[in-house]
């Protein structure tokens, strides 16, 4: 848990997972191998190579940069229209479009589009980023 | 073949039959193309594959003629599921999160990193016993690394 000046959105995620002493070992005398090798064990063992990504909503919009309506407008339609790209969200895609249009267009929230925003989603990152974009557009209305 | 282009900088001293501009030192710059060494290709049965258990097999010859296989066990045989909480504070936002680890999963998990924008601004970061939540660092994360600049949850096992 922690407290931050920032919007949210989707950002990927890395989780590695423990391995054992025994398994944590890579008993591979390095000058043995050829260089092609030793180019892909380096690959191989990267923190991005040897983590399982997951999308998950996180800060991401400095509220100290999104000083005027239309900026976080832009921020919050980039980010719906982000998820309707994806495949979870498959099923909200043409809401999420529309709503992304909408937003841009106007640069600003509808009266009750937070409530609308906030509502739906059942999957654990469906509803928190529904969520985050119900705060963002909270956070939306009260700008000049 | 691959060109690496490089950016030099240098100084460029005027002619001194011109005593003018010799006593004045310019700045110029070349821009100039070298090569930089091909990738290298794999020698006679290099090879890297995944066994049955998702581990990576580096097979190979030494010199001599030898063969070696080694054994790369990955990070990655866990199955993460995470719940994020976000509610309004006064002045910013707080996130929580929930991490679990599938039932089928045949490792812990050992760490979660979360790009963060702006982690400086990260305050009060908190993790639950036998977690680590190292203080984020303070300076703008660089390319190379930013990882180090993650808000960075460790079970510190």
């Amino acid at each position: 848990m922690f407290n931050t000046r920032a919007l949210p959105g989707i950002v990927q995620a890395l989780f590695r997972g423990y391995l054992s002493d025994k398994d944590a070992v890579i008993e591979v005398d390095t000058w043995k191998l050829s260089e092609w090798l030793l180019e892909r064990l380096f690959e191989l063992t990267t923190i991005e190579a040897e983590a399982v990504p997951l999308p998950v909503v996180a800060p991401k919009y400095p509220i100290s940069e999104l000083d005027d309506s239309r900026k976080l407008a832009s921020a919050i339609a980039a980010e719906l229209r982000g998820a309707a790209s994806m495949a979870e969200f498959q099923q909200f895609q043409s809401f999420l479009l529309d709503t992304a249009s909408y937003i841009e267009t106007s640069g600003k929230a509808a009266a009750g589009l937070d409530r609308q925003l906030a509502a739906p989603g059942t999957t654990p990152l469906q509803r928190a980023f529904f969520r985050g974009m119900a705060l963002s557009l909270q956070h939306l209305a009260q700008l000049p | 073949m691959r060109i690496h282009w490089q950016l030099m900088i240098l100084p460029l001293l005027a002619a001194a039959d011109e005593p003018v501009l010799a006593q004045q030192r310019q700045i110029g710059i070349q821009i100039r193309a070298i090569e930089k060494a091909p990738p290298p290709e794999p020698q006679p049965g290099d090879v890297v594959r995944l066994d049955e258990d998702g581990n990576y097999i580096f097979e190979g010859r030494t010199a001599s003629g030898e063969i070696m296989q080694y054994r790369v066990v990955t990070r990655k045989k866990i199955k993460p599921e995470i719940r994020t909480e976000i509610e309004p504070i006064p002045g910013g936002v707080r996130y929580t999160y929930n991490v679990a680890n599938g039932s089928d999963a045949r490792q812990p998990i050992e760490r979660f990193l979360l790009p963060a924008t702006r982690p400086e601004s990260l305050i009060n970061a908190t993790a639950p016993p036998q977690w680590y939540a190292p203080t984020p660092c303070r300076e703008p994360p660089q390319p190379e690394n930013r990882y180090n600049c993650h808000a960075d949850v460790d079970r510190g096992n």
